[in-house]
């Protein structure tokens, strides 16, 4: 699962950048128009003026006065830079250079994760009450959101050191249905932990680190704390 | 013959030969799994090394280029190295509270650049102050790069095994390498705090992570008065008692943690937060299980509607809703002056056999609700739709205001439509026609779009 989450990750950041310089590269090689522009991309523009009802003329492909015109009627309506130009942020206005913000930060939580999550709490909190169980999920998924921590679910769940279960093979453990259910309604944003980065058993732990951070609440046999 | 004491020899021999032969064969093979392990560990850091390497290089190139198209190109880089770098340096077995801040670091960095990348995309040019932000972090991504470097000497030259970092605790000797680690990773920590506070639109940005709840402002509630809140929400006639379960209180938005007894319920009592300030609902989940599913997910709809109305939630309206385990998890959101208000989001958990509410969650509902100034939009809805791609067949337009990850809202037309039987929704500004998102519906078979 890791491998492939490190193997996936990197592939698909490197195919989001490629996709944003092909989008980029269409819509630079499209930088800028101004009088006495020519090509297919004017007569694009003019066609668009046209439809929105700035420009009069039949769109051909030059950039006269007339074009110039339609595009300061245009800035001016939608509260640009009014130039006479088409830069990329007219471009963008007019709908003729989309860029497409589709970005996926990493911490996007894919539901395919809550089998993972289901497992891990399985193998951390078994005979905790149930809020005790969302509230282990709920920490996992808020460190996905905290900078200091991995941004996804498996870069946290496997992060060298941070979950017993994983050192003495509990996530491997036959999975209970509460477990399951409570990685549900931590995904669903549920979040019993009222915002907690960290949890320990008082009665286990070693790090003596844990314990100076402050508490936001008792469940079950864990405290959580930020 | 045999006497019996050369038979117990033999049997001896036999046992101590056999265990130290398998003691060996195991003592191989734990050694070939430690190596396999420090080569995974060293493959992390080698990759960590070459990236850092790499954000530094890429940051220098941004003070002094002076195209947008190599900038962007920059910009990319540096963030999805800064992603690689953070992903490789939490994947080493140093504890947490030692890298923490160095992650913190390579996150921002990533996450500023990208912020630099759609600015530079979108045509505008970058600040002085943006411009001096990035030449103070090349400083520190330099720092970062030669104390790592110095690291992998010291790892190179055999002074450190990751594997026997692992086992912690299990001499002093072993400790001592742990702490050489840590204590390095704790002087970068040091020097790095000192990096400038980094004041951008991104999900990870300074001023975004310091947003006080505009809640905590309000008037704080006794516990009484809290209780009384949460046995109206859950209703009267089922509380049999209400305690506090948990007096600590965080300190994002500081709670009454209450745990509810039901009346003729021997197991399963119902958990449910009020914030001290306001005394305003956080969540509430019952926890008892869910018997066979009577109640159609339209049907529980409308019993939320209803819910939410009584109690105060007025103007929502259902976006989505999702069923698992007999339980419709269903999405209502805030509409005001027809639009809709995407950040003041409420879910209900309802429960398929008898309609009871089963789980509320209103944090996000209770940090962002607000009396909205909603201007009017300035572009038409016809010229917003000319922005849409023609491939989607428009089924529905609304006007609707969408949180962006930075906890910016942006005034949006809303165009829902279909492409090649798959579902999109496309969010257009409604100030200046740009693109801002795009939706696609992952359709299970269990959720439903309810528009």
């Amino acid at each position: 699962m890791k491998r492939v989450v490190q193997m996936v990750l990197p592939l698909l950041i490197v195919f989001f950048i490629i996709q944003i310089l092909i989008q980029y590269n269409s819509s630079v090689s499209a930088a800028a128009y101004k009088l006495g522009s020519k090509g297919d991309m004017v007569s694009k523009i003019e066609t668009k003026l046209k439809s929105l009802g700035y420009f009069k003329g039949t769109p051909d492909n030059y950039f006269g006065s007339d074009t110039k015109e339609a595009v300061i009627k245009f800035q001016k309506a939608r509260g640009l830079k009014v130039d006479g130009v088409v830069g990329s942020a007219t471009l963008n206005a007019l709908g003729i250079s989309t860029s497409n913000n589709t970005a996926s930060r990493g911490n996007k939580i894919q539901r395919s994760d809550v089998s993972l999550l289901g497992r891990i709490i399985n193998g951390e909190g078994r005979g905790e009450p149930y809020i005790g169980q969302v509230a282990i999920g709920a920490v996992i998924v808020n460190r996905t959101r905290d900078p200091r921590f991995p941004k996804t679910i498996a870069g946290v769940i496997y992060q060298p050191g941070a979950f017993t279960a994983i050192a003495d093979g509990q996530i491997n453990a036959k999975l209970e249905p509460m477990p399951q259910k409570a990685a549900n309604d931590a995904l669903n944003g549920w979040d019993p932990s009222g915002g907690a980065i960290y949890y320990y058993n008082p009665a286990k732990t070693t790090n003596k680190w844990i314990w100076s951070r402050p508490i936001i609440k008792k469940i079950g046999k864990h405290v959580f704390c930020k | 013959m045999f006497n019996k004491r050369s038979f117990l020899a033999i049997v001896v021999s036999i046992i101590v030969v056999g265990t130290s032969t398998y003691s060996f064969l195991l003592y191989l093979d734990r050694k070939e799994y430690r190596n396999y392990l420090q080569a995974q560990y060293q493959r992390s850091l080698y990759d960590l090394i070459s990236n850092v390497d790499g954000i530094q290089v890429s940051l220098s190139k941004a003070q002094v280029t002076a195209t947008p198209k190599q900038a962007l190109i920059l910009f990319g880089d540096i963030w999805r190295q800064a992603s690689i770098a953070q992903d490789k340096l939490n994947s080493l077995p140093i504890s947490h509270q030692a890298i923490g801040q160095t992650t913190k670091f390579l996150t921002q960095v990533g996450d500023f650049c990208y912020s630099l990348l759609k600015t530079v995309n979108s045509g505008q040019s970058l600040t002085e102050a943006d411009m001096n932000t990035v030449e103070k972090l090349t400083d520190f991504a330099g720092y970062l790069n030669v104390q790592l470097h110095e690291l992998e000497r010291e790892i190179s030259a055999g002074n450190i095994d990751w594997t026997e970092i692992k086992d912690q605790g299990s001499s002093t000797f072993n400790r001592n390498l742990a702490e050489t680690v840590d204590v390095k990773f704790e002087r970068i920590a040091k020097e790095l705090q000192e990096y400038p506070t980094l004041i951008y639109d991104g999900p990870f940005a300074e001023n975004v992570l310091n947003i006080k709840p505009r809640v905590l402002k309000e008037k704080e509630v006794s516990l009484d008065e809290a209780k009384k809140i949460a046995a109206d929400i859950i209703g009267k006639e089922r509380v049999a008692s209400i305690s506090q379960y948990s007096d600590k209180t965080s300190d994002k938005v500081p709670t009454y943690a209450l745990s509810v007894k039901v009346r003729g319920r021997k197991d399963g009592d119902i958990n449910i937060d009020i914030s001290k300030n306001g005394g305003h609902l956080v969540y509430m989940l019952d926890s008892r299980s869910v018997g066979k599913e009577t109640i159609k997910i339209k049907k529980a709809v409308d019993i939320g509607i209803k819910f939410l109305e009584k109690h105060g939630y007025k103007s929502m309206i259902p976006t989505y809703a999702l069923k698992y385990d007999n339980v419709a998890v269903i999405n209502y959101v805030y509409v005001q002056d027809k639009v809709v208000i995407y950040p003041d989001q409420i879910k209900l958990k309802i429960a398929l056999d008898n309609g009871d509410i089963v789980g509320i969650e209103a944090q996000h509902y209770m940090i962002a609700h607000t009396k909205r100034d909603i201007q009017k939009p300035r572009i038409s809805v016809d010229e917003a739709r000319s922005n849409v791609s023609t491939k989607l067949a428009i089924k529905n337009v609304r006007l609707s205001i969408i949180p962006m990850e930075s906890m910016k809202e942006v005034f949006c037309y809303e165009f829902y439509g279909e492409y090649k039987g798959e579902k999109y929704i496309v969010y257009i500004n409604a100030m200046d026609g740009t693109e801002e998102r795009i939706l696609k519906l992952i359709d299970t078979p269990n959720g439903e779009l309810t528009m």
